[in-house]
This record gives structure tokens, C-alpha cells and sequence, in this order.
């Protein structure tokens, strides 16, 4: 499934975008893995803050990768996050796209 | 001095040891995680007539929460020598960070949402699914519970 397109984030998928940053944030407390920066550099690098946003294959790749390799839990809960987004009835197609193709590499 | 020098050196020692035994132990558990998730493949994959009775809502609910617990099974014995290190080497333990590495604090947290009612029904299905693997994507299964 390709995953490049332009999506813009409303109030939920922002929500839920935080909701997986802190949830990364914590768990790199206790590992003092630092390589979770794919995550912010994905999210971050063109503002999520209302604007609209690039995104490729290889982000998705890349964040799993680096999940994986900081702890197991951690991708099974952004999976399951990625799930109740992609079921979300109240957002964009592209959202929608975007939470799946978030999915599929958990 | 010498002897100062000497007991500072076994500290210095005995606290890169718990480190090292605590990153190890963890590292087991991983390791026992993807073995789980592979036993899990191993079954024949969960099919959308397996849930036709419940909604999109309740996939997750149910069927994303049990497909956890069977991995916490799995992997039960490794998580608690991870835990009892990462414990015992640690001054303060703050459940929220626990919770985003190991899968027995993240589910307990999970579960104090659930009715007597909902943890019935995880128990009735868990039951009737267990010959069927949960490693499967969940959101295909939600595309065909909508086409039916």
C-alpha cells in the first residue's frame, strides 16, 4: 500500500499524534534509547499545527523500525491507537489514509 | 586510601552489573515477545465470521485487548525477571512509565475500564477464539464486517 500523500490534521488525529509522542516520551525514559527522533522528525518537521503534511513510505518505515527497536509494548500500543483512528468516523479520508498506513507498519 | 579507592571501584562495578542484568533480562522479554507473536501466526488466522456478531467498537474492546493478554500470557515468566530487575534497580517506580514496557501493567490499566460485564464477554470470547490467531490486520476485518 503506498503511503504518500498530503494530509492535514484535525483536532483528533493531533490528539492522538500527542497521545503517541508521550507515549514514546516515557519510554525512553526507562531505556535511554534516544533514537526516537524518526518520531519527531516525522511529526514535527513540517508542523503538524494545522498545516498540511507531506508524508512517504519511508516515514512509516522508518518510525516502526525505530519503535520496534526501543520496546515491543510501545508498537503494540501505537498500533492500537492507529486503529481506533482509522476507525474514527469524524476524520478526513487523508487522516484516515494516514492512521491505516500507521497501522499496517506496527 | 587504597581502601577507599577499592570499595568505590566494587561499586562503581556491582552498579554497571545491575545495569548490564537489567538491560539483558529486558532484552528476554522482547526476544520472548516476538517468539509469542510467532506462535500466535502459527494459528489459523482470525476471520471476520469468527466476529461477525460484534461491532467495529468491540473489535477493539474485545478483540485488540485479548490479542495483549495472550502475549502476556506467553511471555509472563520473562516480563517478571524484567520487572524485578527494572525494580530492584530502580529508587522510585512510576506505574504510567511501566506501562509503556510492560504489557502486564499496561493491560491491568486497560482492564479498570472494563465492567463485570465486558470482562464476561473478553472471557466468553477468549474462549472461543483460542484455536485463533490474533496476529492478524484488524483493519481488513473491519472492512469486511462493514461489506456485510
Amino acid at each position: 500500500m503506498a503511503c504518500n500523500f498530503n494530509v492535514k490534521f484535525g483536532s483528533d488525529s493531533k490528539r492522538a499524534i500527542r497521545e503517541i509522542q508521550e507515549k514514546q516520551d516515557m519510554a525512553n525514559v526507562l531505556s535511554g534509547f534516544l533514537g526516537m527522533s524518526v518520531m519527531l522528525d516525522i511529526f514535527a518537521r513540517n508542523g503538524v499545527v494545522g498545516s498540511s503534511y507531506k508524508v512517504v513510505t519511508t516515514d512509516f518505515e522508518l518510525l516502526a523500525k525505530s519503535m520496534r527497536s526501543s520496546n515491543p509494548i510501545l508498537v503494540r500500543q501505537v498500533e492500537r491507537i492507529a486503529y481506533r483512528m482509522a476507525t474514527h468516523s469524524a476524520i478526513t479520508n487523508q487522516e484516515r489514509l494516514f492512521w491505516r498506513c500507521l497501522y499496517n507498519e506496527m | 586510601m587504597k581502601c577507599n579507592a577499592k570499595s568505590v571501584f566494587v561499586s562503581v562495578l556491582l552498579a554497571v552489573f545491575s545495569q548490564v542484568v537489567l538491560a539483558n533480562s529486558y532484552e528476554e522479554y522482547k526476544v520472548k515477545i516476538e517468539e509469542c507473536i510467532a506462535v500466535e501466526e502459527q494459528k489459523a488466522p482470525l476471520t471476520v465470521s469468527d466476529v461477525s456478531a460484534l461491532s467495529v467498537d468491540e473489535l477493539e474492546k474485545y478483540v485488540l485487548l485479548l490479542k495483549d493478554i495472550r502475549i502476556q500470557r506467553c511471555s509472563a515468566v520473562e516480563e517478571l525477571a524484567a520487572l524485578a530487575d527494572e525494580i530492584s534497580s530502580s529508587e522510585s517506580v512510576v506505574s504510567k512509565l511501566m506501562e509503556q514496557r510492560y504489557l502486564s501493567v499496561y493491560l491491568e490499566a486497560q482492564m479498570h475500564n472494563l465492567s463485570a460485564e465486558d470482562k464476561l464477554k473478553l472471557t466468553e470470547l477468549d474462549n472461543r477464539l483460542e484455536k485463533k490467531g490474533l496476529e492478524v490486520n484488524m483493519l481488513d476485518i473491519v472492512d469486511e464486517l462493514k461489506n456485510q
